[in-house]
């Protein structure tokens, strides 16, 4: 069974994945299993009756926690007449129901065998593709009629509890349903599925780990007022609107409640293999949605600065005052195995984490928020300036500690390959990329607001901007490709330009560290042949010698990268180009059901006429399902401005008239307008033109 | 093992104000078994003041593990969330102001640290 045709439904760390008839029968290729904490809980979940598999006629995604399942006994042929038929009904809820109900359609009595084999095999997420042999025990357990897979390891222990609502026989590979079901009658169970984490002191490791309650009402409710807390949109492109409604609900689901704050939620990084905490994805995501759902900024700025780093440790990669990179909860993470306790090898959450704190401020008017993390913002600027400069010149720079499971890229082109000079080789190490330093110019600016403004600290402030100053010019003397007339990727230790033309020039922009009059030469490159596809901006421009239009990070196209950038090229007054790459993600959203994945093929829009899907690994994936937002923001133009909201609409012709309404902040609710009047047709034969010529 | 820990707690009692506590307060039971034998510390936090007693009675928050396990984390030997998710460590309470305390204790030993080129000077600033 191909990806595409799984059915996924979730609930922050927990989820499940299964066919389209919703059975799990999980090999390294196929990573289908019902996942809490990291950690797969059940690898085996198989519903046949009187022995046979069931048949899909359909399956129905009712919300993103609960799908539906209609099934026939037998195999698929064009004429089904059947004598009953299934209906499966799950949602996850902490665990997860299943609501089984058989239906009669016969004019005699059905005596059946219902079964339901379970088994798990406890893969840390780190496993499922590699299917690793576990050094712990197996055990299986029945008692109080509940069958209980577990998994033991020293003190570690992990446990799946399964028991149903009607009689059923108990073994140690699931539960069989002996029934009889009357002429045109019906026969009903609700299963119920729960992962437990049990410690000998009988404290469970998740306690308050929801956002909500578990009742299906519950949930129900809590989505309707997370959509409705939200602006509404109303505009002529469905396209648009129906990419942020699917967006909206999307990053409901994928709302996490770290265990050591119940009750509050950020964003997870996506759909299966990140849903858990990361600085980079997190924060980016709440810069994305702050229109839109606040308060995720404000949960995803408390739980990184309670966890931000206070020592040093090599194996993690931690340094004071730095940001985490990724939190894990599975026995990879336990043993030690990996480093994700948290793991801290990023180098842009630290920046950013100031960025995203300045940038909340502004929308939220949250003086309070800023205050309380004064600390945390100066050491996270301390950890810039000191830490991070390995190479003692004043910028970021990486290197792991941890050479066995730490990371080589931490930047957010983390692939081996991402970074090359002209020629194709790759850089040694430290290295020194650029979007980090302009990451880094945009936090020392912002965090001089914020001392100005909150911490009484002028004095602060004021070293704070002349330092930004000095780095802005150091850094054209430096990065600036004279040859090429733009930014290099990065430097590498000796100074020498990691000279390749990439998307990352763009992220230069939305910091602000792009010297005026230089801005335009870098906005002629980002919508350029070489780099723009006619969908969006290329991770990698097309002639680069590691160019690959299916390049993870040398050529795909990442909805979220192009988002920032059109952020960037508004901010330099760039409303056309930023309207035409803004135009051309929308566009691409049509061809996912307005679900923008993570990365789609670099191919040039007039060769392919779609856009080529990515064999990617998570969908939805969080950045990209903030994508539409910030898109909306920076075509409307919404900047907070001394306590108001400034609405500044610059959109394409092809969307025609936008509105979106209460739009929340420290003004109250407020609603934009807009239409379209910027014509980017005129803009996109040239460059098909262009695009279409190299094959 | 017994003198890292009793260090550890009077270090702690005479720690006086730590920052990276200011926005906290509340009180941390430790509970160390072993064998049938068991002692318990209170750490009380209030704005970062910390004070360490021998008092038994219900906190906000209680740390169970064992002296062995306990003086490892102290010796910066072991780490505490990897013991947590290990199941060595258990908690009860407020897990926020666990991992709160988390934060202040010591970190590995013989660690390396940066891997500062060796011409690498303070950044002008």
């Amino acid at each position: 069974m191909t990806e595409e045709n799984l059915v996924r439904i979730l609930d922050g760390s927990t989820f499940v994945v299964s066919d389209g008839r919703g059975d799990i029968e999980a090999t390294p290729t196929s990573p289908t299993g019902f996942f809490a904490l990291d950690t797969r809980f059940l690898s085996r979940w198989v519903l046949t009756i009187n022995g046979q598999r069931l048949d899909a006629l359909s399956a129905d995604d009712l919300q993103y926690f609960e799908t539906r399942f209609f099934l026939v006994p037998g195999t698929a042929t064009h004429y089904v007449d059947a004598a009953l038929s299934v209906i499966r009904q799950r949602m996850v809820n902490d665990g997860f129901d299943e609501e089984l109900t058989v239906l009669n359609h016969s004019q005699e009595r059905l005596d059946l065998d219902v079964r339901v084999d379970a088994g798990s095999d406890f893969a840390d997420l780190f496993e499922v593709k590699d299917a690793v042999a576990k050094k712990g025990n197996y055990y299986r357990r029945i008692e109080d009629g509940k069958l209980r897979l577990g998994y033991e390891r020293e003190h570690f222990r992990r446990e799946t509890v399964l028991w149903a609502s009607e009689p059923a026989e108990l073994d140690d590979d699931g539960m069989t349903f002996r029934i009889g079901i009357p002429p045109n009658g019906q026969w009903h169970t609700r299963i119920r599925v729960v992962a437990e984490t049990v410690v000998p002191t009988g404290h469970d490791l998740r306690m308050g780990l929801q956002v909500h309650g578990g009742e299906k009402r519950a949930m129900e409710a809590d989505l309707a007022e997370f959509v409705a807390r939200a602006p509404t949109i109303s505009c002529e492109s469905e396209a648009l609107a129906g990419t942020y409604r699917r967006s909206l609900v999307d990053l409901a689901a994928l709302r996490f409640a770290p265990i050591s704050m119940p009750g509050q939620a950020l964003p997870a990084a996506g759909l299966p293999w990140f849903m858990t905490m990361f600085g980079r994805d997190s924060i980016l995501t709440s810069l994305q949605a702050l229109p839109f759902v606040p308060e995720l900024a404000a949960t995803t700025l408390k739980v990184l600065a309670m966890l931000q780093g206070s020592r040093l440790d090599d194996f993690r990669d931690e340094d004071p005052g730095r940001i985490l990179h990724e939190f894990r909860y599975g026995e990879s993470a336990a043993f030690e195995e990996q480093p994700h306790s948290p793991y801290y090898g990023s180098v842009d959450a630290t920046p950013l984490f100031v960025v995203l704190l300045d940038e909340y401020e502004r929308w939220s008017g949250d003086a309070d928020l800023v205050r309380s993390l004064e600390s945390e913002a100066r050491a996270a600027i301390a950890w810039i300036d000191d830490y991070a400069d390995l190479v003692g010149n004043g910028y970021i720079w990486y290197q792991r500690r941890n050479e066995t499971t730490g990371l080589e890229n931490q930047c957010w082109k983390d692939s081996w390959d991402s970074l090359s000079y002209r020629d194709g080789t790759l850089p040694g190490y430290p290295r020194a990329t650029c979007e980090v330093q302009g990451y880094a110019y945009d936090a020392k600016l912002r965090a001089a607001r914020l001392a100005r403004l909150f911490w009484n600290d002028p004095g602060y402030a004021d070293r704070l901007e002349r330092q930004a100053m000095e780095l802005k010019e150091r850094f054209h003397e430096d990065f600036w490709v004279a040859d090429g007339e733009y930014y290099a990727l990065a430097l590498d230790a000796d100074g020498r330009q990691v000279d390749t033309l990439t998307s990352n020039i763009g992220h230069l922009l939305w910091s602000g560290i792009v010297d005026e009059r230089y801005a335009p030469r870098i906005a002629e490159h980002l919508l350029g042949p070489r780099l723009f596809s006619g969908w969006g901006v290329r991770t990698m421009a097309e002639g680069e010698v590691r160019y690959n239009p299916i390049g993870y990070h040398t050529g795909t196209i990442w909805p979220f990268d192009n988002s920032f950038v059109a952020w960037g090229l508004r901010r330099y007054g760039f409303s056309e180009e930023a309207a035409t790459i803004a135009e051309g993600i929308i566009d691409a959203a049509q061809f996912f059901a307005g679900r923008l994945p993570e990365a789609f093929g670099g191919y040039a829009r007039s060769l392919t006429r779609y856009p080529v899907v990515y064999p990617t690994a998570c969908s939805p994936q969080a950045w990209s399902t903030g994508t539409p937002m910030l898109l909306l923001r920076t075509m409307l133009g919404l900047e907070p401005h001394e306590g108001h909201l400034a609405v500044d609409p610059a959109l394409p012709t092809g969307l025609g008239r936008l509105e979106l309404l209460d739009i929340p902040g420290r003004w109250g609710h407020v609603d934009a307008f807009g239409r379209g009047r910027i014509d980017v047709t005129d803009r996109r034969p040239l460059r098909e033109t262009h695009g279409g010529a190299v094959t | 093992m017994a003198d890292s820990i009793a260090r550890f707690f009077e270090g702690l009692n005479h720690h006086g104000h730590e920052a990276r506590l200011e926005k906290l307060n509340g009180t941390v039971r430790i509970e160390l078994h072993d064998n049938g034998h068991s002692e318990h510390w209170l750490v009380t936090v209030k704005r970062g003041e910390i004070t360490v007693t021998r008092e038994d009675h219900v906190a906000d928050a209680t740390i169970y593990a064992s002296p062995e396990l306990f003086g490892r984390i102290v010796r910066g030997e072991a780490n505490a969330i990897s013991a947590l998710l290990r199941g060595e460590m258990s908690t009860a309470g407020d897990l926020q102001l666990v991992v709160r305390l988390e934060r202040i204790l010591p970190g590995p030993a013989n660690v390396l640290g940066p891997h500062r080129l060796a011409h690498a000077g303070r950044a002008a600033s």
